[in-house]
Order: structure tokens, then C-alpha cells, then sequence
């Protein structure tokens, strides 16, 4: 495995993310942030909203949709369009590739999220940044491994990661404190309830608490090592 | 370089339904050697190749390159590799493209752009560097293909069907840039629907079918692979004498005839007759190659029949 070739090919998978996804992403959080800047705008005095509980509000709807668009067929999309045949023709480990490629696009996401927070901030007023930042880091990390997974082994891994995020909010909602057996298997679930926990932290403006995030991390390492391991056995098995 | 060792290699649908693409399947390909590999749609051909890059593994068998499994050798030495589909995101300009995968292919910084313009040159690109992928007609799309396969000087080359939607011109272009790839060092394994490029470009042509290697072709002519055969025979001068002097000579046109089937003693004197009579030949055609004949053998309707 060669790490400089790698290396040297970041600033190319950054590219795409921004050419392929950042743009998206951009414009879909000025359109969602758009009408409740204008409505602050519009109402004064007592009645005038803080920026910090605008930003809060969107920052909570729109991390889950900005990291699914991150995550979507990461690896899948490769492979379903067959780019992949002149890429690991190359010295190149497909393993390192798409781990140093969730790695960048993380990094991505984040910019992007920064440059939207930033327009915010000119046109709403001064907020604090990091919580926002911090509660997107989770949600795409939360995600992330399980995507990163699902996408190493099918095509539809979007369709999969939400049908899955939904079924665990159902579950989690209809059987959380009920003493209910299907409970004992919720670490089995994409991680809602921590994010969950992450996301009223955010509200009241604090950093997730230690162990939401250390269960966050967690669960997302070990399926993106699963992921890598999938890589690493079968790489484009089909 | 390369041996395959009792691969094979079997899919089974959701529904259990299993196809067998490749088996019992063994091969040595020598280093330098120059191997095609011939078949029917659905013979097994990308599928060999596809396992020879690692893409994915036998399902039985081991395939070794350069002592290597094949995914660990190309991780680590990486390999000229045209595939039949040319897949490139269709965003990518021709030359952004040509250095993204000069890029991985380990090119070192400083020589990445004389590469990138080296390989241009050498496949007529120059006027297509600034286009978009999407933008490129099929013929010069195969041409990016060939060249990101030739950017790095590889051990091993491997072309699946590289003249497809080349024109003419380029098609003979592409024979001589193999020729001139030729390199003891280097092993290319080349496959391909056209039984006459492979006639012309490799040393032994591996036909396949129903996932088997059903012959190893030497391209080489000799006596004994040519028991007998056809030929074609073009005349420049003294075709109005030529059916007087060889009563086996059929007319095709006013300048050519047909003889045959004969043996390669037997044709050659008949045109020794014809030469000394003053018959002047312009072309000596057989009817079909040593491989045509080879294919049709292995690949007919009979023998798809007995082992399907």
C-alpha cells in the first residue's frame, strides 16, 4: 500500500465533495435558513428571535439530511458506475482510499457548515458556532460507520441507512422505559437515543455529554472497520 | 508471471440459481509473453480479468502474479489495466483526468505532467485536453482509456478488448503502440472479439468458452498446424495465364483466385509454378487463420451443444 499517492490524491476527493455535494449542500441550507432569517427580520422588539435558537432549530432538521447526502453511496457509487476498475488498477489500496475519502468529507461537510454558519451569522447576527459544528460531527459520525458499511456491501446503503435510522427512532420512541425485551437490543440500533441526547445539549447551547459521544464513536468505529474489512476481503465482490 | 490454478468462480442469485462462469480453469503465462484471450460473449473473459486485478476472488483455485495474490500485487505495483467499458466520471476534463490517475498510479510529482503529455501525444489527445469525458466521441475515449493504462511503465498490462470503437487508423495505431510495449519484462494479456488483431498482436491466444479453457493457440504458422487450407491468391500481372497453368485455381474477380484446400507444400509450389511462368503475385491470403480455424473448433455449434 502506498500512503503518498494517496495523500497526494486528498486534494482531488475534496474536490469532488465540494463539486459534487458541497454545492447541494449550500444551497439546500440556504433555502431551509432563508425563511426564518427573513421572518427575524421582520419582527422586532420583544417579539425579535435570538440567532442562537434559530441556528439551533435548523441545526437539528438539517445534520441528519446533510450527512445522509454526505454518506450516500460512498463507496457504492464507485462501484455502481464502475470507476473503480481504472482506480484499484492503480497502487492502491481500496481500504485506504474510501477511509482517507470519509475522513475528507467529513471535513467537507464541517467547511461547508462553517461557510453556511458564517453567511448566517452576517445575516442574522452573531452566533456560537461550535455546538452546531460539533452536533454535525456526531450526526455525520453517528451515521457514518454503519453507511460507510452498508455501503461497502450494496447499492441502495441510502435507502438502508434511512429505512434503519427510521425503524430506530420508531423503536426507540414506542419501547424506551417500558421494560419491554425488544429494549435490550437497542445497541444494536443506529445510535438515535445519543443523538438524541446530543441534540438537546445543542439546544441548551452546551457540548454532548462524554458518554453519548463515546457510544457515538463507538458504534460507528466498529462498522466502518466492518467496512474496511469488506474492502480489504472482497473488494468489489458483485 | 501468472498462473491460474484450478480456478473457478460461481455466482449464486438470491433465488438459488447458481452460474458457473469460470472453472477448472489453469494457465501459466510467462513473463514477456504476449497472451490474448479469445471467446464467445458470455465466455468467462472479464470475469478471469476481473480476477486477475483481485476484484473479487475465486470462488476455488488460486491465481498467483509474480508470487503475489493478485489484489497484493496490484496494491503494490499497480497494473496497466484497460477495461471493455470505459468508465470515467463524465465531469472530468481528459487531462485532469490523465493526472488524477497518474496521480494514484504513483507518478512521481515532478514527472506527472511530461507523463500526462507524453501518453497524449503518443494517442493523439492533444486536441481533446481541455474536454470533458462526456464530451468525447467513443473512439477517443478508448484512446484516455489506453493511456491511463499506459502512464506508468507496468510489469503487467491488461486489455480487454482495447480496439473497440477505434477507427481504422487508430486500430493499426494501436498494434504498433503494443509492438512497441513489447519488453521481456513485461507480460500483456490482451482479450478481445477480433480473432485477426489477436492473430497479429499475440504469441498464444487462450480460447475460452462455458467458463473453460478449451485451447491454448500458439499464433505462429507451421506445417503441422496447417494440415490444409485455403487461400486467397491476388495477382498484379499474367492472371489471363494463371488458370492454364494451375487447373486448381478457381477465379474470384479479374485479378484474384481461390485455391485450395491444398497443404503449405502444395501451395507454395503452386506459386513457385506461377512466379516462373511470369505470373506476378501481389497477396497470399488465407482463408482463414490458424486461429479462425482454432476458434471455430473449440467454439462451434457442436461443441456448445455438448457442453451446455
Amino acid at each position: 500500500m502506498k500512503r503518498t499517492n494517496l495523500t497526494r490524491y486528498a486534494r482531488w476527493q475534496l474536490q469532488d465533495f465540494f463539486l459534487d455535494r458541497g454545492v447541494a449542500l449550500v444551497l439546500i441550507g440556504v433555502l431551509l435558513a432563508s425563511p426564518d432569517v427573513i421572518l427575524m427580520h421582520r419582527m422586532s422588539g420583544p417579539f425579535q428571535r435570538d440567532p442562537n435558537r434559530i441556528l439551533v432549530g435548523l441545526a437539528a432538521s438539517t445534520a441528519i439530511v446533510f450527512s445522509l447526502i454526505t454518506l450516500n453511496a460512498q463507496v457504492s457509487g464507485d462501484r455502481t458506475r464502475g470507476y473503480f476498475r481504472f482506480l484499484f488498477a492503480k497502487p492502491v489500496s481500496p481500504a485506504a482510499f474510501y477511509a482517507q475519502q470519509f475522513v475528507l468529507w467529513m471535513l467537507g461537510l464541517l467547511a461547508v457548515v462553517s461557510a453556511l454558519l458564517g453567511v448566517f451569522a452576517l445575516t442574522a447576527g452573531p452566533v456560537t458556532p461550535w455546538p452546531t459544528l460539533w452536533y454535525v460531527a456526531l450526526v455525520y459520525l453517528g451515521f457514518g460507520g454503519l453507511g460507510f458499511f452498508i455501503s461497502t456491501v450494496t447499492r441502495r446503503d441510502w435507502l438502508i441507512l434511512i429505512g434503519l435510522w427510521t425503524v430506530s427512532q420508531i423503536l426507540v420512541s414506542l419501547y424506551k422505559d417500558r421494560d419491554s425485551w425488544i429494549e435490550n437490543f437497542f445497541f444494536l440500533l443506529p445510535p438515535v437515543e445519543h443523538l438524541d441526547n446530543a441534540g438537546r445539549a445543542l439546544v441548551r447551547g452546551e457540548l454532548a455529554g462524554g458518554s453519548d459521544v463515546a457510544w457515538i464513536l463507538g458504534y460507528s468505529a466498529i462498522f466502518f472497520v466492518l467496512g474496511l474489512f469488506v474492502l480489504h476481503k472482497r473488494p468489489f465482490h458483485s | 508471471m501468472i498462473e491460474f490454478r484450478s480456478v473457478a468462480k460461481t455466482y449464486k442469485s438470491l433465488l438459488g440459481r447458481t452460474v458457473h462462469a469460470v472453472e477448472e480453469f489453469s494457465l501459466q503465462v510467462a513473463e514477456g509473453e504476449v497472451l490474448g484471450i479469445a471467446g464467445p460473449n458470455g465466455a468467462g473473459k472479464s470475469t478471469i480479468l476481473s480476477m486477475l486485478l483481485g476484484y473479487f476472488p475465486p470462488t476455488s483455485g488460486e491465481i498467483v502474479v509474480g508470487g503475489l495474490s493478485p489484489r497484493r500485487f496490484v496494491e503494490r505495483h499497480g497494473i496497466g489495466y484497460l477495461s471493455e467499458l470505459i468508465a470515467i466520471p463524465p465531469r472530468w476534463k481528459l487531462e485532469v483526468a490523465l493526472e488524477r490517475y497518474a496521480i494514484l498510479a504513483d507518478i512521481e510529482p515532478a514527472r506527472v505532467k511530461a507523463r500526462v503529455d507524453e501518453v497524449c501525444t503518443l494517442l493523439g489527445l492533444d486536441e481533446h485536453r481541455g474536454k470533458r469525458v462526456k464530451a468525447l466521441s467513443k473512439g477517443t475515449l478508448q484512446r484516455l482509456g489506453l493511456a491511463q493504462a499506459l502512464l506508468r511503465d507496468e510489469r503487467l498490462l491488461i486489455l480487454d478488448e482495447p480496439t473497440h470503437g477505434l477507427d481504422p487508423l487508430w486500430t493499426q495505431n494501436f498494434r504498433d503502440i503494443v509492438q512497441g510495449l513489447r519488453n521481456p519484462a513485461r507480460t500483456i494479456i490482451m482479450a478481445s472479439h477480433n480473432l485477426d488483431e489477436l492473430q497479429r498482436v499475440a504469441d498464444r491466444v487462450a480460447i475460452i468458452d462455458h467458463g473453460r479453457l478449451q485451447r491454448l493457440v500458439s499464433t505462429g504458422y507451421s506445417a503441422e498446424d496447417l494440415p490444409s487450407g485455403v487461400y486467397q491468391i491476388g495477382t498484379a500481372a499474367g492472371s489471363d495465364i494463371a488458370m492454364g497453368i494451375e487447373p486448381r485455381l478457381a477465379a474470384v474477380g479479374a485479378n484474384g483466385f481461390v485455391l485450395g484446400p491444398v497443404t503449405l507444400t502444395e501451395l507454395n509450389a503452386v506459386l513457385k509454378k506461377l512466379m516462373e511462368a511470369g505470373v506476378v503475385i501481389s497477396s497470399v491470403v488465407p482463408s482463414q487463420s490458424v486461429l479462425e480455424r482454432q476458434f471455430r473448433e473449440a467454439v462451434g455449434e457442436q461443441g456448445r451443444e455438448t457442453s451446455s
